[in-house]
């Protein structure tokens, strides 16, 4: 059994920015170091090491240069964004089994220039599924999620002003975190409406930021965790998910495409859980395109279909609503680092210790990516 | 960043049929031999039956738009020369739950200087071709029914 075995006891950030001059490599080493010294922890102790697919700082790098000894369990989760939750969820069935002690999970990324972009890898022939989208100008992410989310609002009416709650209430979470890269800078809703499309009906605002930085997180059994120096925040319940029929982002050719893999991942992941959606004080969901918010919403329980525009427009997702979202601003207003944001945004709620902190915050779920096989997490104090 | 549009390789065995056909300016969908289900985009098995026996069936290219973006700039050179565009999810008449993404051309053939009021979800259209280089020919979607259908 996984529920309450493990828990996070250690995060750490380099800053956060539009450009740093360090490597992806140096920036993981300084995560990894920050979060074991917050976990009271010395690197010769870890052996187990977890992170994206996408990762390009290689583990045996990582490990040869802060330090560390025998390493006895090595995890990769897939697809960028669907990935944060499986590479925790992974780390922690793996401590909790017996087979490592102390787990380290990063994301180390440089996504500031424009020559780092993932579009602007696209190939000239192209031997994947992409075959069926990109030739026909699907190029982005941006683009993939456009089309689901008009297909959205003609079948549930969501408006444009309902969809502009997202970006606004993250934005306006950021003006509280002097880590936010969208910090001091507001948002209103008529320049939501007036910014430039980037694949319409998605604006500029409806996109996550594009940035530097590393993050890191040190997880160990729950006996352990209570002697630590930080208060040890829970891993509840995991599971991944991934739908039948289910295709990575062009997510259009299942029965019902709005059933997005977080419908999948949900149900498995409150199975498991004493905690439901009602119970939830605090959510971190992905949001490297705002409507994924509002879709997650919905897979994950917090009301019916069609009706998170509403739940959005109604103002509860701010702070003193029913369910706070994304409360250090998100991908979209504090950085972009494939959610490994959200997840440390999760532990400093639940240590009572976030700059927008929700008071008596005991519970959070934290969600990976809508449109590809993804994750979720639920923690707890 | 790659100057030229990026095109689908189309000679891999489980998908070559489609292209060969998109070349006679034909449209075909891969189905099961065994049971009947359509299937796409192509893949070696059946995900009903598990067969993996083949057939390539011609439909009418009738389609309803099911949903679509219009990429806005920065993008791709060759997309970027082409902007504005649509890019429409099309959903084909004889199964609905067959949905191929294609570039909206208009009565001329012409991807170019389409826009959101161009189109509508549910509204008709069919199936055109536009020979992107010497062995690719890439369906399209064009805004309407077909003259004769009309």
């Amino acid at each position: 059994m996984l529920k309450d075995r493990t828990a996070i006891v250690g995060i750490g950030e380099t800053p956060f920015s539009k450009h740093l001059e360090a490597s992806e490599f140096q920036l993981a080493c300084r995560a990894i170091k920050a979060a074991l010294d917050d976990a009271g922890i010395p690197p010769s102790e870890v052996d187990a090491l977890s992170c994206y697919t996408y990762e390009e700082t290689p583990e045996f790098e990582i490990a040869r240069s802060l330090g560390m000894g025998d390493v006895h369990y090595l995890s990769q989760s897939p697809h960028g964004g669907g990935a944060g939750c499986g590479a925790v969820g992974h780390l922690a069935l793996a401590i909790a089994a017996g087979i490592a002690n102390v787990g380290v999970v990063w994301r180390s990324r440089k996504r500031g220039a424009r020559s780092k972009r993932l579009w602007a890898g696209v190939q000239s022939t192209v031997t994947d599924h992409w075959k069926w989208s990109r030739p026909q100008g699907l190029l982005r992410p941006v683009d993939e999620v456009a089309v689901l989310t008009r297909r959205y609002m003609h079948e549930y009416g969501l408006t444009r002003a309902q969809l502009a709650e997202v970006a606004l209430s993250m934005r306006a979470y950021a003006q509280g975190n002097p880590r936010a890269l969208m910090g001091g800078r507001a948002l209103s809703l008529d320049e939501y409406l007036g910014a430039r499309m980037i694949s319409d009906p998605l604006c500029l605002y409806d996109n996550c930021l594009e940035s530097d930085g590393a993050i890191a997180l040190v997880l160990v059994r729950a006996d352990r965790a209570a002697d630590g120096p930080q208060p040890p925040v829970h891993i509840h319940a995991f599971s991944q998910g991934m739908k039948a029929q289910h295709q990575l982002m062009t997510d259009y050719h299942s029965a019902d495409p709005l059933r997005s893999s977080s419908w999948s991942c949900a149900a498995n992941l409150w199975r498991q859980s004493d905690i439901g959606p009602g119970d939830i004080d605090v959510a971190q969901l992905y949001d490297a395109f705002a409507p994924l918010v509002l879709f997650s919403l919905e897979a994950y329980g917090f009301c019916e279909r069609g009706e998170a525009g509403d739940l959005a427009a109604r103002g509860e997702l701010r702070p003193g609503g029913s369910l706070p979202v994304n409360t250090s601003g998100g991908s979209l207003s504090e950085v972009y680092l494939h959610g490994m944001n959200l997840m440390t945004e999760a532990v400093k709620q639940l240590r009572g210790s976030a700059h927008t902190q929700i008071a008596g915050a005991k519970t959070c779920l934290v969600t990976s990516c809508d449109t590809t096989p993804n994750g979720a997490l639920i923690l707890r104090n | 960043m790659i100057e030229n549009a990026p095109l689908p390789f189309t000679d891999d065995p489980l998908d070559r049929d489609f292209w060969i056909n998109a070349r006679q300016r034909r449209l075909v969908v891969q189905s099961c031999a065994a049971c009947g289900e359509m299937r796409f985009p192509p893949r070696p098995m059946c995900p009903h039956c598990q067969s993996e026996n083949v057939a390539w069936q011609p439909v009418s290219g009738e389609a309803a738009v099911w949903s679509f973006a219009v990429p806005a700039p920065p993008l791709l050179p060759a997309f970027e020369a082409l902007a504005p565009y649509v890019t429409i999810i099309g959903a084909l008449a004889e199964n609905s739950g067959i949905r191929m993404a294609g570039l909206a051309v208009n009565a001329d053939g012409d991807a170019t200087g389409i826009t959101a009021a161009d189109i509508a979800i549910g509204q008709p259209i069919h199936i055109d071709f536009l020979d992107a280089s010497e062995d690719c020919t890439l369906p399209c979607w064009r805004i309407g029914p077909r003259a004769s259908a009309a």
